[in-house]
């Protein structure tokens, strides 16, 4: 430690103090320059998140407009086999692929998605619905797989870490069956356990889902299933 | 589960992070607009000056190093004090036929003999202060060098510059380049240098300079009055720039080079660099840290706490986190292919994903980042008259800094478990022995 100051070394001291001040301005601006910078590229950061928010909503308000006109189409007397779905199907990958990067970005409990989630949910009970359509009166042949999920950690309803494994393998028969034309071609919807849309809820007590990861495949209920079980039954 | 996964770390990590380095550069930015003093030039003071240099099985680069001390820009007279430290090779013969060639009214070659070394720079050093301090009453400045570095010729005069305008000023210090720069490690320590010559000179500015390395310039006054280097510690250089700022005492940076002989291979530079962590450690941890306190100024309330502490754990952290993250991603990659997955290389990218991506703050204030360093890059490039190659300036980063930051975790863990530490080979003639 040091000694006790003599008369010359109390005025370098003092010297140096002075000196000290500089820089304490120098650290004080470097403190002010770093929290702006950080309030800045937070609040550019909200601001470009919200605009991304804003193109799904469109995108998802788009679908909405089509799939209006596809009931239209429909009680105007068209032929549900004459319309088919592929483009439809298509721009709800694409919206799927829009709503997983925001929740990549915001998280999946953000509740700036939660009403976006649900109005997906509902588009994905729509084309079901008309999946099923096809199927029974076009006589097509293809399987349609519905997912229950959970992102909750801790969920009553079921494992996050389960379901999160559960998706992986159906992205894996997505893409075996329909990029890589192995098998018959499969639908996959997928649908939050914890959903409280009425419509949800109504199609959970269909299939009796009381837990999640949940599988719907052609109509029948399954628990957690491996991919070769999942394969057996495509 | 299939396979066992570790838990990925969560983004927030990054945050710390990137708060203490902005805070980090933007004082240097700053000090950069804000700080700059001009060089001051000797008008009246030209006292008589000792050089002391530590030589050990340096016959490789001794003749060098003094042939740059005699002919140094300078009117008065220069000593050299070689303090042969037991050297097993033809060091003491090289200096003893160069005193003979070069001695003369104004410049004079001194060989000084360690019969029996202790290993430590320190210890040599001292031997040549107290050898100067006895026998060279009239010099008034002494400067240690490393026999393998080579200084400028106007360095002297331009340090006295500093001496001349400020008594408060104890010690200047040259900034050093590597003399070799062949190879990946040549060129990365290259860069390196270039960099931080330039943080010094930042720090000069800021009076938040404090190292004196391997070219130093003192006040002969300092060591009648604190007496020499540490010899105990692994640090000298270090030390004795705290010992210096301890006493509220300046210390400035010439903008003449010095050339040193950088280590040539990683084992070399890893035991550098361990030994510099470790040295670091113990005079935060316990010599000097009572430094860190707003009464030693810029030293106390930035050099010490932020950039030496925190930015070395910060660094660490880094890695760690770095090395978890490569753990966690392969527990998980061998989890998903255990139930069925299956890697695919494609580039499926939208442009809303992209998009998305640019939204996130870390993203925003990465690229910041980025653009700060291509700041530094230029005024470093600008400051030493050197060009940096750009490629060389990204590998820098990765994944030269990340050996870095490996070297001051080794330096770390070593310091608390008390671990065996080496000095290593100096980059000389041992192996010839």
């Amino acid at each position: 430690m040091p000694r006790k100051n003599t008369k010359e070394e109390k005025q370098r001291i003092e010297n140096f103090q002075r000196e000290s001040k500089r820089s304490s301005r120098f650290l004080l601006a470097a403190v002010i320059v770093t929290v702006v910078i950080l309030i800045f590229g937070l609040l550019l950061g909200n601001y470009l998140a919200t605009s991304r928010l804003q193109k799904f909503q469109q995108s998802e308000e788009m679908f909405l407009v089509d799939l209006i006109a596809l009931d239209f189409r429909e009680s105007l007397g068209q032929n549900v086999c004459d319309i088919g779905l592929d483009g439809l199907w298509n721009d709800k990958v694409e919206l799927g692929q829009m709503l997983t990067s925001l929740e990549r970005r915001l998280g999946k409990d953000s509740p700036q998605l939660t009403t976006k989630r649900e109005i997906y949910e509902l588009i994905e009970i729509k084309i079901m619905q008309n999946l099923e359509d096809i199927k029974t009166n076009c006589h097509e042949d293809f399987n349609i797989i519905l997912f229950f999920y959970t992102n909750k950690k801790n969920d009553q309803l079921g494992s996050a870490a389960g379901s999160e494994d559960q998706g992986l393998i159906l992205d894996q028969i997505n893409r075996d069956h329909n990029d890589l034309g192995q098998g018959k071609k499969v639908y996959i919807l997928v649908f939050d356990i914890n959903s409280q849309n009425p419509a949800s809820l109504t199609l959970k007590q269909k299939y009796n889902i009381t837990k999640a990861p949940s599988l719907v495949i052609n109509g029948e209920t399954h628990d957690y299933m491996v991919k070769d079980e999942i394969e057996k039954l495509l | 589960m299939a396979f066992p996964v570790l838990p990925q770390l969560p983004l927030w990590v990054v945050y710390p992070i990137l708060i203490i380095a902005f805070f980090i550069s933007f004082f240097y930015i700053i000090v950069l607009l804000a700080g700059k003093k001009e060089e001051p030039k000797a008008k009246n003071y030209f006292p008589e000056i000792a050089f002391v240099i530590p030589a050990r099985d340096v016959q490789q680069w001794i003749g060098k190093c003094l042939y740059h001390i005699i002919k140094q820009d300078y009117k008065s007279k220069i000593y050299a004090v070689v303090v042969n430290d037991a050297s097993h090779d033809r060091t003491p013969e090289i200096v003893k036929e160069l005193a003979k060639k070069y001695n003369s009214r104004l410049r004079e070659i001194i060989i000084v003999n360690r019969l029996k070394s202790i290993d430590k720079k320190a210890a040599a050093v001292n031997t040549g202060i107290r050898y100067v301090l006895k026998n060279l009453k009239s010099v008034e400045i002494i400067a240690p060098v490393d026999a393998d570095t080579f200084i400028e010729s106007d360095a002297i005069k331009k340090a006295m510059g500093y001496f001349e305008h400020d008594k408060n000023t104890m010690a200047v210090i040259g900034p050093l380049m590597p003399y070799n720069t062949e190879g990946f490690l040549g060129k990365m320590q290259y860069v390196e240098y270039v960099m931080s010559v330039f943080f010094r000179k930042l720090l000069h500015y800021s009076s938040a300079l404090c190292v004196t390395p391997a070219f130093s310039i003192f006040r002969a006054e300092f060591f009648k009055k604190y007496g020499g280097y540490n010899e105990n510690t692994w640090t000298e250089d270090f030390d004795m720039a705290l010992k210096v700022k301890s006493k509220f005492y300046n210390i400035a940076q010439i903008d003449s080079k010095a050339y040193f002989v950088a280590p040539e291979n990683l084992k070399k530079l890893n035991t550098e660099r361990v030994r510099w962590a470790h040295g670091t450690w113990q005079a935060m941890f316990k010599d000097y840290n009572y430094m860190i306190s707003p009464k030693y100024g810029a030293v106390g309330t930035f050099f010490l706490p932020v950039t030496v502490v925190l930015g070395t754990a910060l660094i660490i952290a880094a890695l760690l986190f770095l090395i978890y993250g490569v753990i966690a991603g392969a527990t998980w990659f061998f989890h998903n292919l255990a139930i069925g997955w299956k890697p695919v290389l494609e580039f499926k990218i939208s442009f809303f994903d992209v998009s998305v991506l640019l939204s996130d703050p870390r993203f925003i204030l990465a690229a910041a980042g980025i653009l700060v360093s291509v700041i530094f890059w230029f005024y470093a490039q600008n400051y030493s008259k050197r060009k940096v190659n750009l490629i060389h300036y990204l590998l820098f980063f990765i994944p030269y800094t990340w050996f870095l930051a490996y070297t001051q975790l080794e330096g770390l863990i070593r310091y608390i478990f008390k671990l065996k530490m080496r000095w290593g080979e100096m980059h000389t003639q041992r192996k010839l022995n």
